[in-house]
């Protein structure tokens, strides 16, 4: 799609309208989340997508940034993020280069007038968020929030609020357009209180079973009925078994459906069960809580 | 009806549920619902989720709360001036929509909640507890000290840099320097990073002789996973098990139903050495030099010494530091007797009582008044025998 598609996609976009583009391009959306994600682009605030992992949450942004043919801009957190690395830095060393080049040729107020310029910053996503040009907003995705201190939370409150920042040499910076922002979090931790009100909150959970089914027939292109009950059948079991520490998602049950049809499986049974499980348990302690055996019957049964 | 006072009411409602609705939530719930204002109550309902409820255990107050506010609305435009009875007829039928949709939305609200399912399982045990609820105010206390031994124990770098001569050049800093001398680089300013985190692994010995201390043991294993973001822990007694994400979560309530229905060995005999062994072999790639253990037990075991030294020895090489938290520790007159805690204590770097997370005191009393990181042990780690 392209700016002027999008725009005009923007202007009359309804419910409806969202999740038929989102069904479209392969992402089957429940009529809850796509109020949510319009009502986000309405109101041009902030959707937080808390869930369990392999749910679809990262996939909404970019789903939404293809929808709208605009740019996906990503920021991925992680333990130790700062505002240098999620907003801007200096590029000190061709700052150092420039001093040297013109020392002894301009005073010192008007050396630090231009190194101090935007031609020195190094822009990172949310400047370059900030900076985008438009029309089209950007989708700025600001993923696994919660894997990032509760210090950097601070650091995005003033641009989720204003969808601006702050450079302390240049001064404020509000974006032209301001990005359609979503924010993941897998929640391995709490999220602010600060963020949280700045945000509109959404909660993935996993898909009941005819939606799955839904995801799997269109998302593998060539799998049988029966195999896709099966593949959803079973892991709807483990989802239910409290001792299974890292419940499969959606992203693991699509792995195990293309794993599936690569080995030519027509349906799931001890030995293919067996030579496969790895695909959607992911933690040595849950594959020895799994007895193959009994499940083996299960499926079974189920085919 | 007014949405405006709609939304007040809904907000009211849930902040007497302890949900913090401010103003600028009721001021999005005003603004979305005028946006979805053409569509149904599916629309409207989500509108008042995403807007008002940010946490999803509360999201079964959502029926509740707006079938009373719209019964509370109605009531009140009926006791009002009555003479627009077209208002009220619209009021009633969107209330009836309601009480209609509670039913016809019940499996969708349950499908929001985590539902745990009971099946066979050839390992379940009769050594589950019903847990008493967890003392916020304790916890709340103990989260100061958690901060103070999160400095205590930090071995890794954090954001925060100090000068030092020994460190790396620091362009900012050094830039910063220059611009005072007319640009002129005279000092090159090195900084190195102030030690602020920590990684944990944390054992919690849950056997019998550890009973009088459960409660203490629930708030202690919520604390210490609050003492930096890598941090494991596990409960042990004749065998090991990990428990972290069953801690991951903020919720009290939440972390002592899980804790009652899926931990299964509480009041058990104590194996410590086979418990160390089966984490060394099933978990021992997960820590390394940079980590902290810290093993809470009164030492009683009924295991192998010879074992346990071993694996003390094992998990010594491993970590940076052992802490040891015994619960008899905190008595005046204490001395190491047990078997199981003479044969740990050549590995163990702090040995202290277990009110070091309850009482700033005991902390000091162990862990000393400064707060700059402790020195991680400098004699050389004992050899595999």
């Amino acid at each position: 799609m392209d700016a002027s598609k999008g725009l005009e996609f923007l202007k009359s976009l309804t419910v409806e309208s969202l999740m038929k583009a989102l069904e479209e391009k392969l992402y089957v959306a429940d009529r809850e989340l796509a109020t949510a994600l319009y009502l986000a682009i309405q109101m041009r605030k902030p959707l937080l997508i808390e869930g369990e992992p392999g749910c679809g949450k990262t996939e909404v942004a970019k789903v939404l940034a293809e929808i709208l043919g605009t740019e996906l801009i990503r920021l991925q957190c992680y333990e130790g993020l700062d505002a240098s690395d999620a907003i801007y830095e200096w590029d000190y060393p061709r700052q150092l280069l420039y001093i040297k080049m013109l020392e002894s040729r301009k005073d010192i107020t008007e050396l630090e007038s231009e190194i101090f310029s935007e031609r020195f910053l190094l822009k990172r996503p949310l400047l370059r968020a900030v900076l985008h040009p438009g029309p089209l907003p950007p989708v700025l995705l600001i993923d696994e929030i919660d894997r990032a201190d509760e210090e950097f939370e601070g650091f995005l409150l003033e641009f989720l609020a204003e969808y601006q920042v702050t450079i302390p040499e240049i001064g404020t910076i509000k974006a032209k357009v301001e990005p359609i922002t979503i924010l993941t979090s897998n929640r391995t931790r709490e999220i602010g209180d600060g963020l949280k009100r700045r945000c509109l909150y959404y909660y993935v959970t996993y898909p009941s079973k005819e939606k799955e089914m839904r995801i799997l027939k269109l998302k593998v292109k060539g799998l049988s009925d029966s195999l896709a009950e099966q593949l959803v059948a079973f892991v709807n079991v483990l989802r239910q078994r409290p001792d299974i520490m890292k419940k499969p998602g959606i992203s693991e049950t699509l792995d195990w459906a293309n794993a599936l049809m690569k080995l030519g499986a027509k349906e799931l049974n001890r030995e293919v069960l067996r030579s496969t499980l790895v695909c959607i348990v992911k933690t040595q302690d849950d594959l020895a809580r799994i007895d193959v055996d009994s499940f083996a019957s299960f499926t079974n049964r189920q085919g | 009806m007014d949405p405006y006072r709609f939304v007040v009411e809904i907000a009211e409602h849930l902040r007497r549920h302890q949900l913090k609705v401010g103003v600028s939530e009721s001021l999005d719930a005003c603004q979305a619902l005028n946006l979805v204002a053409g569509y149904g109550l599916p629309e409207i309902k989500t509108a008042i989720k995403v807007t008002m409820i940010k946490d999803p255990s509360k999201y079964h107050l959502l029926e509740e709360v707006m079938s009373q506010a719209l019964e509370r609305a109605a009531s009140s435009e009926g006791e009002g001036e009555g003479e627009d009875e077209q208002g009220d007829t619209s009021s009633g039928s969107r209330l009836s929509q309601v009480s209609v949709s509670k039913d016809a939305q019940g499996r969708d609200q349950r499908s929001d909640r985590t539902v745990d399912v009971y099946m066979y399982s050839p390992m379940e045990t009769l050594s589950r507890r019903n847990l008493r609820p967890i003392d916020p105010m304790k916890v709340r206390l103990g989260k100061r000290i958690v901060k103070r031994m999160r400095r205590r124990l930090a071995v890794l770098p954090g954001r925060r840099y100090r000068r030092s001569k020994a460190g790396e050049l620091d362009f900012p800093r050094t830039m910063r320097a220059a611009l005072g001398t007319a640009g002129e680089l005279l000092e090159l300013r090195k900084t190195k990073p102030i030690l602020a985190r920590l990684r944990v692994v944390a054992f919690f010995d849950i056997s019998g002789s550890m009973d009088t201390y459960t409660d203490w043991i629930v708030r202690a294993m919520y604390l210490v996973k609050r003492l930096g973001r890598r941090v494991e822990v596990f409960v042990f007694s004749t065998r090991l098990l990990r428990v972290t994400e069953l801690l991951e979560t903020t919720n009290l309530e939440e972390i002592r139903r899980r804790l009652s229905e899926r931990v299964d060995l509480w009041g058990s005999g104590t194996r410590i050495g086979s418990c160390l062994k089966q984490f060394l072999d099933r978990y021992g790639n997960l820590v390394d030099r940079t980590w902290t253990a810290i093993v809470v037990s009164d030492g009683w075991d009924t295991g192998e010494p010879e074992l346990l030294r071993y694996t003390m020895e094992a998990l010594r090489m491993r970590v940076g530091r052992i802490v040891w938290l015994n619960p008899h520790a905190d008595k005046p007159n204490f001395k190491p007797m047990t078997i199981g805690m003479l044969t740990a204590l050549p590995y163990v770097d702090v040995l202290a009582g277990t009110m070091v997370l309850e009482d700033m005191n005991s902390f000091l009393r162990f862990f000393g008044r400064a707060i700059t990181p402790m020195k991680v042990r400098g004699k050389p780690v004992p050899k595999p025998f």
